[in-house]
């Protein structure tokens, strides 16, 4: 940590307070790319077409990362603040502004920055002269949609990110010179202490954001406080709006007396409402799930089959695949998102690998071990894994794990691909290894298999296929096919003592999960998280604010009974009462 | 070419979202949309025009449409400000 001497002297502002609320911490100052860097230059280009081509793509960016940011703003805090994106979006479609930037290049042999900076400083200006104070503050918007196109553009130039952006650890205060919404919204919010604005007023859109995440937030003026610099230490009030100084001792004795309250813990988990400790998640197919995610509120995403991106004519790169997982990893952050790896095989084909005809396809080169047999398309979502998880907490689970073999080797494979992102000079993220639990064998073993990873997902409509030796697809064997068969239940009792006797979390990602009939029973069982198409969790919500009303179920009889049962329709009669 | 007189009676006038949503609205139009405040011009079709005309609260707009749906957007755009104001 960096202190300087000069802390010692105490010293106050009297700014605006725009978000209520008090924190103490040590600042960092954000600082963004500046357009009047680029529009006093005049520069004659000659290469007009490459100039337009780099601003279209920088645009193309910032229109991906915005409806990127409109998407996860929306499962966070709804569709009010969302619309700021959707409004932000088309001011960069609208031919005024982009359009106007790619004209001048054109009639003028302007670079694509130069371009955009004028039309974007002739813009903002119209905006300053409109009467109405309200409109006025829109030019906030602009600034924003500006800046970001340009920083695309620099990254373009092969220039890394500006070195305001967020310092790795710890809890910060943050002092900007304004926030755009898309910067407020990037930033790590759980470790953000308060905000201190040198512009901006009540209706700003970062005051609006600091509100809705309950961060304190002022308007002040530090540009002349030359202590300032990250790292010192400084206590706001929101309601006040009074900004002082903190010598460096009295720093201490306060972060000793209220603990870690302003001290950043790594990775903190913040916890999801919860009943009963059961997190209620969804199981979706791609980004475009999320909203049904969103619309039941569920608590992650338990289940993300990644399949359907290769059931295209054509394999997905590996930065087609980072590109959805992080869309549905950040949307859902801070909570878990757990991807599955490719899951071919079975009753799901993909044109692209153009596979043989099996005999057995349920008993076949499925799954994990389709991947085994094609180590370059696993290598590659292994990758793109890793390096989505950047943008939240993540895990991954492998299918179709039969043998602590295949175990092994996945991880390996798995640790593998890390190793080529950290050589390749690329960001990994922090993901938690966890495995289903579909194949008998591993559900006998799984205490065993508990020591080797961090979570179990049990996807009971393969483990129920696999126990009773019934295809799931044949119609007429319908009748036997029956998660609620003793034989399964047995089966998932076992695999969840396994799991908490070796202090690992386990879910349910099958039809079972979100059939209400067995969610007592899955609660008596300690199930940590139950995943099912979102248009489950109501049906499943409503269960288990029921069971919570009534007067507590002695869980361990319930498990007795239930697994006492020798057939599916004496469990359904057990259970069926409840 | 149609023109017709609106009073923006909503809090805010033609802020941000409502832009929006107006500039949305007249885009699906084949007309070529216009709306005035003072001397001022803008094309209904683009949101940076539309917000920059700054028209706030209390301010009568004009709305002019030329077109072959022209008769369309006087009713469909009359009854959006209707809906903004209730």
């Amino acid at each position: 940590m960096k202190c300087s001497i000069e802390m010692d002297i105490t010293r106050k502002i009297q700014g605006l307070g725009i978000s209520p609320g008090r924190a103490i911490g040590e600042v960092w100052i954000l600082r963004s790319t500046n357009a009047s860097d680029f529009s006093a230059s005049q520069h004659r280009v000659q290469d007009t077409q490459y100039e337009v081509l780099r601003l279209k793509k920088a645009v193309t960016m910032t229109e991906k990362n915005l409806a990127e940011l409109e998407m996860k703003v929306r499962v966070e805090q709804g569709n009010e603040v969302a619309q700021i994106f959707a409004s932000h979006r088309l001011m960069l479609q609208d031919d005024a502004f982009a359009g106007e930037a790619y004209r001048r290049i054109q009639a003028s042999h302007l670079s694509a920055e130069q371009a955009m900076a004028q039309v974007g400083a002739e813009t903002i200006a119209v905006f300053n002269e409109i009467e109405d104070e309200y409109l006025k503050e829109r030019s906030a918007d602009i600034k924003d949609i500006l800046q970001q196109t340009l920083q695309n553009l620099a990254i373009s130039r092969g220039e890394t990110r500006p070195p305001s952006s967020f310092p790795p650890n710890g809890k910060y205060i943050i002092i900007a010179e304004e926030l755009s919404p898309a910067q407020t919204v990037q930033l790590p919010k759980e470790r953000v202490l308060g905000f201190i604005l040198h512009q901006g007023g009540k209706t700003s859109h970062a005051a609006i954001l600091a509100r809705t995440y309950g961060i304190p937030a002022i308007v002040a003026n530090t540009a002349n406080w030359q202590e300032i610099e990250n790292y010192a230490a400084v206590q706001l009030d929101g309601d006040t709006g009074c900004l002082e100084s903190v010598s460096m001792e009295q720093y201490s004795s306060m972060m000793i007396s209220e603990g870690d309250l302003a001290f950043g813990r790594d990775h903190e988990v913040v916890p999801a409402p919860d009943f009963l400790g059961l997190t209620l998640a969804a199981n979706i197919g791609g980004p475009e799930d999320l909203v049904f995610a969103e619309k039941f509120q569920a608590q992650g995403i338990g289940l993300y089959r990644t399949e359907f991106l290769f059931m295209g004519a054509q394999l997905p790169t590996e930065e087609e695949q980072v590109e959805a997982y992080r869309t549905v990893i950040a949307a859902c952050q801070p909570q878990l998102t757990v991807i599955r790896t490719l899951d071919i095989g079975g009753d799901k084909q993909a044109p692209a690998l153009n596979l043989p005809q099996e005999q057995n396809p349920f008993l076949g080169v499925r799954a994990i071990r389709l991947c085994f047999q094609k180590p370059e398309i696993f290598m590659t979502q292994l990758r793109a894994l890793w390096r989505a998880a950047t943008a939240g907490p993540t895990a991954v689970m492998f299918p179709m794990i039969a043998t602590l073999d295949e175990l092994r080797l996945a991880k390996q494979y798995l640790y593998q691909a890390r190793e080529e992102i950290i050589r390749a000079g690329q960001e990994t993220g922090i993901l938690q290894v966890g495995m289903m639990i579909e194949i008998p064998a591993a559900a006998l073993l799984a205490g065993r298999f508990a020591e080797e990873v961090d979570f179990f997902s049990i996807g009971t409509n393969d483990l129920t296929q696999y126990t009773l030796a019934v295809d799931r697809e044949a119609a007429a064997l319908a009748d036997l096919s029956q998660h609620c068969h003793p034989a399964v239940l047995t089966l998932i009792a076992q695999v969840a003592v396994a799991a908490h006797e070796h202090k690992i979390w386990v879910g349910i990602c099958g039809e079972a999960g979100g059939d209400t009939l067995l969610t007592p029973f899955f609660t008596a069982l300690g199930i940590d998280e139950l995943s099912m198409s979102p248009g489950q969790l109501p049906q499943v919500r409503k269960k288990l604010s029921a069971i919570g009303f009534q007067e507590k179920v002695d869980q361990q009889l319930l498990v007795q009974k239930v697994l006492g049962c020798v057939t599916a329709d004496e469990v359904k009669k057990t259970l069926g009462v409840l | 070419m149609l023109i017709k007189e609106i009073t923006l009676t909503n809090q805010g006038g033609l802020h941000a979202r409502p832009a929006t949503f107006f500039v949305h609205l007249c885009s699906t139009f084949q007309s070529k949309i216009e709306i005035t405040l003072n001397d001022k011009i803008a094309n209904a079709k683009s949101l940076i025009s539309v917000m920059a005309l700054g028209a706030g609260r209390g301010k009568s707009i004009r709305l002019i449409a030329d077109g072959c749906d022209e008769e369309l957007v006087m009713e469909k755009v009359t009854d959006f400000f209707q809906k903004l104001a209730d």
